[in-house]
């Protein structure tokens, strides 16, 4: 009943994230070629390169799924912990470049400035950790003893 | 005269029929496929480090994977990388 | 069990307590303290350094040994009255010389004659390690076991009889968590004992089959009569197994022993169909595994394990390259966007400091000499400090993580078809931030011919010292097009690296790339305080070369720009002007003005360097003054120069000590400076022919 449960619902999130990281992924190296800006969706080449394999990861892992093996699952939890490294990594960047914008710069903090420098990437970041603590609370706990 | 060390050439190159009856190399064990080490074709210095890391005649291997980038394996516990050129001269005894 | 392991803490305080006593000691040298040395061994990936810091604490000094390019950690530690003198060895598998890790820890262990070695266990793999323990136990040595890693082990279902264990092999067998500093008083104890003798430790020793000890008797009985210093059994088994400085050791006291020896291992080998080396180490391990299965008790493991779980990912056919660059990337990330903040401030300061000194130093020459020449010198090389401590960060983090390992398993493929091995790949990748960590991490390269191929080829790898040129030069003239230009300088950085290791394994090595085998620790979470220590040793390494250098070259640069007195600073009358000028006929050809040359003169201590000429020499705003002396061509050609052109010196030095052969280093310095000079050349005739 759990297996099901967990089989279910795994598939599912690595639907959906898989989907959002190809969306996102496209939409950034199509920017970055025609060198367009707009606000959340920055025009990133190789953002949108490790966004695409992110959701490849995701993909993969829906594959694996649906064989019913349950080794599947190591695919939409190291693409969490990939997205989530990701998103991190966005967001030390942005607090680095607002600091350095406010404090040596002597800019005030606008929304136009925090729009300039949020990325979509940051706002997964707290649903991935919620995704990531699922995982390794409801099944990888559950499969070890 | 017999050359200094021509013979353990010799015995190393060896992989004959008769002697690796039923054997098969390393690479071309299925994924997650199980097996005892049973012969290992190397020279001396490999030989050694492949001892020293518990690679040895009568170990029981897990292949872990098998692509193009080598083999893994699961030997006591450790996981060991072998470029293919190895893993094709590491014969096992495959346990179903 | 009941002894509960006392932690740090308490080892500490008593080790304070006893600090005055070492001091009351050196004054009266009549009764010194008992001084034990020890050294520490065990496998790879053990935990041998964290044991070792745990064991030594800050007490420690890192040289080389004698003669080689090992590293040898020292440290001391002070223990109820006694002096521990603690050595590191380097971490092997076993001790059968194939390596120069294994003969260093070798030679230590025979002829220094430490009173105790403390052979570290990997609990959850016991009977691996114990395969170096027998080798120890044969070469006479007075063994404690530490028995480390119990907590994963209990985590995994491994249950030990430690009792057992110690009683069957003979020696005191000492339970640590070194990640924790548990256990650490315990084996303190147990060395003081083993080293005065209230300990017993008398390894065991492997029976070997009938016919081995047979020939071990044989031999032994010979060597007995010859050689006193080490233990016979012990070359009696050596040199059955063909050992080659064991071989030349004999032969020059019996070498009529050498060649019974090798009779009788011709028999034996005939016998067991195999070679000498697989039956001396079989036998080994069917005593191992008897020990082990009397000692250890598996209770179940998880089905699902983390560590499974990441390589199913990271080690999957189509996704393993995809997901190595996405690393990569997130590496620059962090180096060059999320340091900004402390780069920029650096920089800001520096403004600040300069301006300073500049309106209060009354004296022309020296205010001058300090704003010009040390602060502007000094700013351009500490402005990187920032990048170059991040990039180590990051690389800390994945080599302490267990990724670096399978990283260079996916790349061993690649890497071969250029004549490189799977373990080239750590230096290149470290040799983005700076070349000198760079050629030292080769020393993880087994065969010699790999290792100097690699040394040959890192220092093409753009380190973070090239950037800033690419990042001035590109963005005054390339505008739009700077990151792709960037991006090529990069490309062909690798490329050539690639390129040149064919061309040179092509000519000089044609044999195999030797094998490749590694082991893939499990993935852990790094500690903050193990990847900050990495990352402080490697960067500070830098700071102190490139500092010390780049603070002297500062004041060189200024001395011959304002000298002779009088001249324009920076002028064609100075002495750079002078240097420059008379070697401005060779680079004509590529469009380079006299100013440009004498900077390229300068760059060949640090590249950073170029940099910082070009804006003594041509004065502070580069973005007007460069557009008039380069053309985009030629501008695209200085920096296809800079990057190939000689390693800094701080490389060529580090080349020359890994390599301890002048040719080589000549040889790397001197492809590097034809291949700048056509590279540059290709250039700028392909770009004219173009636009």
């Amino acid at each position: 009943m759990h297996q099901k449960i967990s089989f279910g619902l795994s598939i599912t999130v690595s639907i959906v994230f898989g989907l959002t990281y190809l969306i996102i992924g496209c939409l950034e190296i199509i920017l970055a070629i025609l060198g367009l800006n707009i606000p959340l969706i920055p025009h990133d080449f190789m953002g949108g390169f490790v966004n695409i394999t992110t959701a490849a990861i995701y993909f993969f892992g829906v594959k694996e799924l649906l064989n019913q093996d349950i080794r599947g699952i190591a695919f939409p939890f190291f693409g969490t912990i990939f997205g989530l490294g990701f998103s991190g990594l966005y967001l030390l960047i942005m607090l680095s470049s607002i600091a350095t914008k406010t404090i040596i710069y002597n800019e005030r903090l606008t929304t136009t400035i925090l729009l300039e420098e949020i990325r979509i990437e940051i706002l997964l970041l707290p649903i991935l950790a919620i995704v990531l603590l699922w995982f390794r609370n409801h099944i990888l706990r559950k499969f070890s003893y | 005269m017999r050359k200094r060390f021509g013979w353990t050439r010799k015995l190393q190159e060896l992989p004959k029929e008769k002697h690796l009856g039923g054997l098969i190399p390393l690479i071309n064990m299925p994924k997650n496929g199980e097996g005892i080490v049973r012969y290992i074709w190397a020279g001396r210095g490999i030989i050694n480090r492949l001892l020293g890391m518990g690679i040895r005649p009568g170990a029981k291997v897990k292949v872990l994977e098998n692509s193009m980038y080598g083999v893994v394996i699961l030997i006591n516990g450790t996981k060991i990388g072998l470029c293919p050129r190895l893993a094709s001269r590491i014969y096992v005894e495959q346990a179903w | 069990m009941s002894r509960k392991p006392s932690g740090k803490c308490s080892s500490n305080s008593k080790f304070y307590l006893i600090c005055p006593l070492r001091f009351f000691r050196k004054i009266f040298p009549a009764k010194p303290a008992r001084k034990i040395v020890i050294g520490v061994i065990g496998n790879p990936n053990v935990g041998k350094s964290t044991l070792f810091n745990e064991l030594t604490g800050a007490k420690q000094y890192v040289a080389n040994w004698p003669g080689k390019t090992v590293e040898k950690k020292e440290g001391i530690r002070f223990w109820k009255g006694c002096e521990l003198h603690f050595v590191d060895l380097p971490g092997t598998y076993s001790l059968s010389a194939s390596s120069l890790d294994e003969l260093v820890s070798r030679e230590f262990i025979l002829n220094e004659k430490p009173d105790v070695i403390i052979d570290i266990v990997d609990a959850s793999n016991l009977e691996r390690h114990l395969y170096l323990f027998l080798e120890l136990a044969e070469m006479g040595a007075r063994i404690i076991i530490a028995l480390n890693k119990i907590d994963i082990a209990k985590a995994k279902g491994i249950q030990i009889d430690i009792e057992k264990l110690s009683k069957l092999l003979g020696t005191p067998v000492i339970s640590t968590i070194a990640t924790k500093g548990e256990g650490i008083s315990h084996l303190c104890d147990a060395i003081v004992g083993v080293a005065l003798g209230t300990i017993k430790s008398n390894p065991v020793l492997v029976k070997y089959s009938k016919d081995v000890e047979e020939a071990i008797r044989l031999l032994e009985e010979k060597i007995k009569q010859k050689i006193e210093k080490y233990p016979s059994r012990w070359i009696a088994i050596r040199l059955l197994l063909k050992d080659r400085d064991v071989i030349k050791l004999v032969s020059k006291v019996a070498p009529e022993i050498i060649k019974e020896a090798e009779k009788l291992t011709y028999r034996l080998e005939k016998k067991y169909g195999q070679s000498i080396e697989t039956i001396i180490a079989e036998q080994k391990y069917r005593l191992i595994e008897k020990i082990v299965s009397e000692t250890v008790k598996y209770v179940g493991h998880p089905i699902l394990d983390i560590t499974d779980l990441i390589d199913t990912v990271v080690l999957n056919k189509y996704l393993a390259i995809p997901i190595f660059i996405s690393i990569l990337w997130a590496i620059f990330l962090f180096t060059f966007d999320a340091a900004t903040f402390l780069v920029e401030g650096i920089d800001f300061l520096f403004e600040i400091l300069a301006d300073f000194a500049r309106n209060n130093i009354p004296n022309k020459l020296i205010a001058s000499l300090i704003t010009d020449g040390i602060i502007a010198g000094l700013g351009s090389v500490l402005v990187f400090v920032p990048n170059i401590f991040f990039l180590f960060l990051a690389v800390s983090f994945l080599e302490d993580s267990g990724y670096f390992a399978r990283a260079a398993f996916i790349f061993d493929r690649i890497m071969r078809k250029v004549g490189l091995h799977g373990k080239s790949v750590i230096p290149l990748i470290l040799g983005l931030g700076c070349n000198v960590p760079a050629v030292m991490a080769t020393r993880g390269i087994e065969s010699e011919e790999d290792r100097l191929l690699t040394i040959a080829v890192a220092p093409l790898v753009p380190c973070s010292a090239r950037f800033p040129v690419f990042i001035l030069l590109a963005g005054i003239f390339f505008g739009k097009m700077a990151a792709i230009v960037m991006l090529s300088m990069y490309l062909l950085g690798f490329a050539l690296a690639f390129l040149i290791a064919l061309i040179v394994r092509k000519i000089f090595y044609k044999g195999i790339i030797s094998p490749f085998i590694i082991e893939m620790p499990p993935y852990s979470k790094p500690s903050l305080k193990s990847i900050s220590l990495h990352m402080w040793i490697r960067g500070s390494h830098f700071l102190k070369k490139a500092g010390g250098i780049i603070f002297l070259m500062s004041i060189v640069i200024w001395f011959l720009a304002s000298m002779p007195p009088g001249v324009e600073f920076g002028g064609p009358g100075s002495y750079a002007g002078i240097i420059g000028r008379s070697l401005e006929f060779l680079f004509k050809p590529l469009g380079f003005d006299w100013r440009i040359v004498t900077a390229l003169i300068f760059g060949f201590v640090a590249k950073e360097v170029v940099i910082d000429s070009l804006g003594v020499l041509l004065g502070q705003n580069l973005e007007e003054a460069l557009p008039q002396i380069l053309t985009p061509i030629s501008a695209y050609a200085l920096m296809v120069f800079v990057l190939i052109y000689t390693p800094c010196i701080a490389t060529i030095a580090t080349i020359r000590s890994e390599t301890h052969s002048w040719k080589w280093t000549l040889f790397v310095v001197a492809y590097e400076l034809i291949l700048a000079y056509l590279l540059a050349f290709l250039v700028v005739f392909i770009g004219n022919l173009i636009f």
